[in-house]
């Protein structure tokens, strides 16, 4: 009886069992291999196309407004960057650093411009057209909170403001400003964007309408922000680097003899060559990196004040730790001889004044400008992928504070961001 | 009486042959949806190398402006991150006719005026974007990272032997794809009277014929071109690193075709 039970209760043989088993095995560890390199794969895939999309709506907004950029050869400036948490005479109210960025990596950039996307109607129900395409604009990295009130110490995320002012507020409140300035009172695209101003506000609550705010202030963790980190300006997340390449033709010509004004390091007005922001501490500096390393001086050649255009293709930059250069009182020995600056970039049609520099020389004195014209503006972003988002959060929520450990955050940014690059030229200035 | 039942096929089970017959068919799906996404994911990669094409458009216009900014790759240099060689200079071509001061246009005119057709006289470019700091380098003794943030720039870049290679992504610290552009001039050329006749100075009455060009339809000196533009064809790939003697046959298709036109 117990026989003929066993018999018809019998499965598969041991051999059967171990053999398929080990065939399963062999196609579970495949599938397994295959899943999560697919996995891998997609991460990836979702991480270049996140960080793609972010990087294309900031660089799109760029190129609208780099490429449309009004700058007329009037003697006036048009466009001005202002570097964060660095004090150059004369600008009061700039805003600290952002977090844990380095001033360099997000300066303030001030232009007139004329979007497509402007404000085009008056705001509220019998709305009119509003007259006028130039615009003044804005462009800065802020941190903001998707979930929490603006100002709390958790949960930000880094990202490119972009503020557009109305035609007729830019008509009204910054062309005049920029417009009757002169050499001996002037104004800077700055004295606009650092004042109290009115702009349409499409999103006011509880009804669109004017609006009178600051447009940008000193304070960056506030519950109540300045109308350039307002939410309605923030165009792409996760970006935590805006570095800028200014490419300049001369506007003199490298011939000229004293006493007639002298390029730089004498080399062909035409060629092009990059006048970079760089950090006057050292540290996280990009300027004064060896030429071994890479860094801006590794990348453009070092050449003296050469007189052989042969031998300055490209130049940028001194080879010791950057400082602010000053006028010296000796006009032939005293041509510009850095490219580059720490604060403040003054962008005029035929000049650039960087940092502190004023804008005529003294008697006696050297060239206190540059004597470029602006071709081109190169811009690069770092945009941090979601998962390097999320972990940044997480160090956030962690040391209860907008910012986290130095090198955690460097740690990121080399691990979770990526590059991206757009080469803008400027039409209106023969880019 | 009855025979004895076959108690295994009462309770028939399954055999070694069905059983890996099934995995298999599961084993095949399985592959099979793998093989879907993997084809989407070759998509994404053409998406982004598209859109690096797309930046790369207005890199090369801008180098084609402003030629001098050409940094000239040979095969010494690929690896040097900080190369300081640049085409005007140390390509070899004499692109700038002998005066150091000659016109941006001259220049860009003298490298593109042989591209009479795509195959051996084209010229190629790449373009690609490449941060500025070795990654190495982004860290001190005690391994922590140096900087903040490590920027990218494009570059544009001839090579000699038209090869870029794998060295010189890793060396001169490129990232993505690079892209390489195949210019040549462009049909927008035919009909019109393109040289300047020596001892009229006035446009030839010859006009330029429809391609295949025997010899270049543009004179070689931009002294002689008598239009005020020149238009050029160029098609961006992405490039594989394989070499030029390799690619130059392939009949591959082009991410991107963009039309150029050179002001004097």
């Amino acid at each position: 009886m117990s026989t003929l039970s066993r018999k018809a209760r019998a499965g598969f043989t041991l051999l059967e069992v171990m053999v398929s088993t080990a065939i399963m095995v062999i196609i579970v560890l495949t599938v397994v291999t295959i899943a999560s390199d697919t996995l891998r794969v997609y991460d990836r895939a979702v991480a270049d196309l996140s960080t793609q999309s972010e990087s294309r709506g900031a660089l799109d907004a760029l190129e609208n407004d780099i490429s449309t950029a009004s700058i007329r050869a009037d003697g006036h400036c048009w466009m001005e960057v202002v570097v964060p948490g660095k004090t150059p005479a004369g600008v009061v109210g700039v805003p600290g650093v952002v977090g844990n960025l380095q001033a360099v990596d997000h300066p303030i950039m001030m232009l007139f411009a004329a979007p497509t996307d402007r404000p085009r109607w008056t705001p509220g129900a019998n709305r009119t057209a509003l007259r006028g395409d130039v615009c003044a604009i804005a462009y800065r990295i802020g941190q903001r909170s998707p979930f929490d009130a603006p100002g709390d110490t958790i949960q930000q995320v880094y990202g490119v403001y972009r503020t557009i002012i109305d035609p007729e507020d830019t008509f009204t409140d910054a062309l005049p400003l920029i417009l009757n300035s002169s050499l001996a009172a002037p104004k800077y695209p700055w004295d606009y964007w650092s004042g109290s101003r009115q702009f349409v506000n499409y999103s006011k609550s509880p009804t669109p309408g004017y609006e009178t705010r600051a447009l940008i202030d000193s304070n960056i963790a506030s519950t109540s922000p300045c109308w350039t980190m307002d939410e309605n300006n923030f165009i792409a997340s996760n970006v935590v680097a805006m570095n800028l390449v200014f490419w300049c033709s001369s506007s003199l010509p490298a011939t000229a003899t004293a006493p007639a004004l002298k390029d730089p390091c004498a080399r062909i007005p035409s060629v092009l060559r990059p006048v970079v922001c760089v950090g006057a501490s050292g540290s996280d500096d990009k300027g004064s990196l060896a030429a071994t390393s890479g860094g801006w001086l590794g990348l453009w050649k070092t050449a003296p004040l050469s007189n052989s255009p042969a031998d300055s293709v490209l130049r940028y930059a001194p080879l010791g730790a950057p400082t602010v250069p000053t006028p010296t009182a000796t006009p032939l020995a005293s041509v510009h001889p850095y490219d580059y600056f720490t604060s403040r970039l003054r962008v005029f049609s035929d000049r650039i004044y960087p940092d502190d520099y004023k804008l005529t020389p003294g008697s006696g004195e050297g060239l206190p400008y540059l004597p470029y014209t602006l071709k081109a503006v190169e811009v690069s972003i770092t945009v941090l992928t979601p998962d390097g988002s999320k972990e940044l959060r997480g160090l956030q929520m962690i040391n209860n504070s907008q910012k986290v450990p130095v090198a955690d955050f460097k740690r990121i940014v080399y691990m979770y961001g990526r590059n991206y690059t757009r080469y803008i030229r400027v039409l209106s200035n023969g880019g | 009486m009855n025979p004895p039942r076959n108690p295994s096929a009462a309770r028939p089970g399954f055999s070694l042959v069905e059983v890996t017959l099934a995995i298999g068919i599961v084993g095949v799906a399985i592959l099979s949806l793998v093989g879907i996404l993997g084809s989407t994911f070759q998509q994404v990669d053409e998406i982004m190398q598209t859109n690096r094409a797309l930046a790369g458009v207005g890199r090369l216009i801008g180098a084609l402006d402003n030629p001098r900014s050409i940094v000239y790759l040979d095969a010494s240099n690929q690896t040097d991150l900080s190369n300081p060689k640049f085409l005007v200079k140390d390509g070899g071509l004499s692109l700038d006719g002998g005066n150091a001061t000659a016109a941006n246009f001259d220049i860009a005119y003298r490298l593109l005026a042989s591209a009479k057709d795509n195959g051996d006289n084209a010229v190629w470019l790449y373009v690609y974007e490449r941060k500025i700091v070795r990654l190495e380098d982004d860290k001190d003794a005690s391994g922590a990272y140096k900087l903040s943030s490590n920027p990218s720039v494009m570059e544009v870049a001839y090579c000699s032997g038209n090869n870029l290679t794998l060295d010189a992504s890793a060396g001169r610290n490129i990232i993505g794809t690079p892209m390489r552009v195949r210019l040549s001039l462009s049909k927008l050329l035919v009909g019109q009277r393109a040289s300047i006749n020596a001892s009229t100075f006035e446009p030839d009455t010859a006009k330029v014929p429809a391609p295949p060009w025997a010899v270049s339809p543009v004179p070689a000196q931009p002294t002689s071109y008598a239009l005020a533009y020149l238009p050029v064809v160029a098609e961006f790939f992405p490039h594989d690193y394989s070499p030029y003697l390799s690619f130059k046959t392939r009949e591959d298709q082009p991410l991107l075709v963009q039309n150029i036109v050179l002001s004097r």
